[in-house]
C-alpha cells in the first residue's frame, strides 16, 4: 500500500518528538572553565556588608557618656571626697546638730509625751 | 558532576539570590552550579557555537550578580529573567552575524557530522541541532524553550515578550519546519520502519 502524504507527516512528527526526547536527555555540559569564570564574577561583584559597629565599648568612655560627661563626674568626685573627709574628721559642730535632732537618754520623751491620751487611759484604770 | 550536590538543596533560586545580595558566597556557588548549565545549553542551541554560548551564559550570570542587591522579591522568576537576558543576548549576536555576513548556522548545517561515525543518540542530537539552525531566530528560541527546555507557553511568552498565542504559532510553525527538514533523514537516524523512538 502506498504511503500517503499524511502518513509521512505523522512519521516525521513522531521522529521529531523522539529527537526532542533524545536531545533533552543529553544536555550539553558547560566547560569547567565557564563555571570558574562565573564563580569569579560572582565573588568580585558580591555586595560587601557594611561593617557592624562592635557591641563592646572600649575603656570607660561609655560610663562617662552615660553619666552625662565630665562636669557630672567632677561633681560626683567632689561629693565623694567630701563624704570621706566628713567620715574621718567628725567635726564637733555636727554633734550639735545630731543632738538637736536626736535627744540624749535623760531627756528622752516618754510615751505620754507622744500619745497624750495614754496618761488619761492609765488614770481611768486607777479609778 | 557537582550538580548532584545542588540537586539535594531545596532552597529556591530567589532565596539564594537574596542570600548572595547579602554577601553569602555559598549562595553564589549554588546559583552558579544550578543556572549556568541551563543558560549555556539554551545559548548553544540557539547560537550553534560553544564559545559564543559561553560568553552569553557568563554575561547573563554577570547581570544577575549585579541586579541581586536590587532584586524585587516575587516580581519575576529568576530563571525567566535569566532566559530573557539570554534570549536578548542571542538575538543581538545573531543580528550582528547577519550584519557582518558571518553565519555560523550555515557553517553548522554544511558541516553536519557523518552519522556513521557517531553513536546514534549523538547523531540524532546533531541532526536536530543542525535543523534548528535553519529556523528563523524567534522560532528557534521558542522551539528550544518549549520542546527542549520544557518551559510552559506563558513563561516563554514572558521571556520573549510576546503573547501566548504568538508563542503557540511560533512553536507550531517551527515544529512543522523541523519535521520537514528532517524527513529525509529518518532512515539514517533510525526512525524509518517503526515510526517511533
Amino acid at each position: 500500500m502506498k504511503m500517503t502524504e499524511r502518513d509521512e507527516q505523522i512519521k516525521d512528527e513522531a521522529a521529531l518528538d523522539a529527537l526532542f526526547d533524545a536531545v533533552r536527555a543529553d544536555q550539553p555540559v558547560p566547560p569547567a572553565a565557564l563555571f570558574e569564570r562565573v564563580a569569579q564574577d560572582a565573588l568580585r561583584e558580591m555586595p560587601q556588608m557594611a561593617p557592624m559597629a562592635s557591641p563592646k565599648r572600649r575603656g570607660l568612655g561609655w560610663v562617662l557618656a552615660a553619666l552625662g560627661g565630665w562636669p557630672t563626674v567632677t561633681g560626683l568626685a567632689t561629693a565623694t571626697v567630701a563624704g570621706v573627709w566628713l567620715g574621718y574628721t567628725e567635726p564637733g559642730s555636727l554633734n550639735a546638730v545630731t543632738g538637736a535632732i536626736w535627744p540624749s537618754a535623760d531627756s528622752a520623751y516618754g510615751l505620754g509625751d507622744l500619745v497624750p491620751s495614754y496618761d488619761y487611759l492609765l488614770a481611768g484604770d486607777d479609778a | 558532576m557537582e550538580m548532584a550536590f545542588d540537586a539535594q538543596t531545596e532552597v529556591s533560586d530567589e532565596a539564594l539570590l537574596i542570600g548572595y545580595g547579602n554577601g553569602d558566597a555559598s549562595a553564589a556557588r549554588l546559583l552558579t552550579l544550578r543556572l549556568t548549565p541551563r543558560l549555556y545549553g539554551h545559548a548553544l542551541r540557539v547560537l550553534g557555537d560553544g564559545a559564543e554560548a559561553e560568553d552569553v551564559a557568563q554575561e547573563a550570570m554577570l547581570r544577575l550578580w549585579r541586579i541581586a542587591p536590587k532584586w524585587r522579591q516575587g516580581e519575576a522568576k529568576v530563571t525567566t529573567w535569566l532566559y530573557r537576558v539570554v534570549a536578548n543576548l542571542c538575538t543581538d549576536r545573531l543580528r550582528k552575524r547577519r550584519d557582518t555576513g558571518l553565519d555560523a548556522a550555515d557553517e553548522t548545517a554544511d558541516n553536519s557530522p557523518g552519522v556513521e561515525a557517531q553513536m546514534l543518540a549523538s547523531a540524532r542530537a546533531s541532526a536536530l541541532e543542525a535543523a534548528l539552525q535553519s529556523l528563523p531566530d524567534r522560532q528557534r528560541q521558542a522551539v528550544v524553550l518549549r520542546h527542549i527546555e520544557g518551559l510552559s507557553n506563558p513563561e516563554i511568552a514572558e521571556i520573549l515578550e510576546i503573547s501566548v498565542e504568538a508563542v503557540e504559532s511560533l512553536t507550531a510553525r517551527g515544529k512543522r519546519q523541523l519535521a520537514k527538514q528532517l524527513s529525509g533523514q529518518r532512515a539514517a537516524l533510525g526512525y524509518e520502519d517503526d515510526g517511533t523512538r
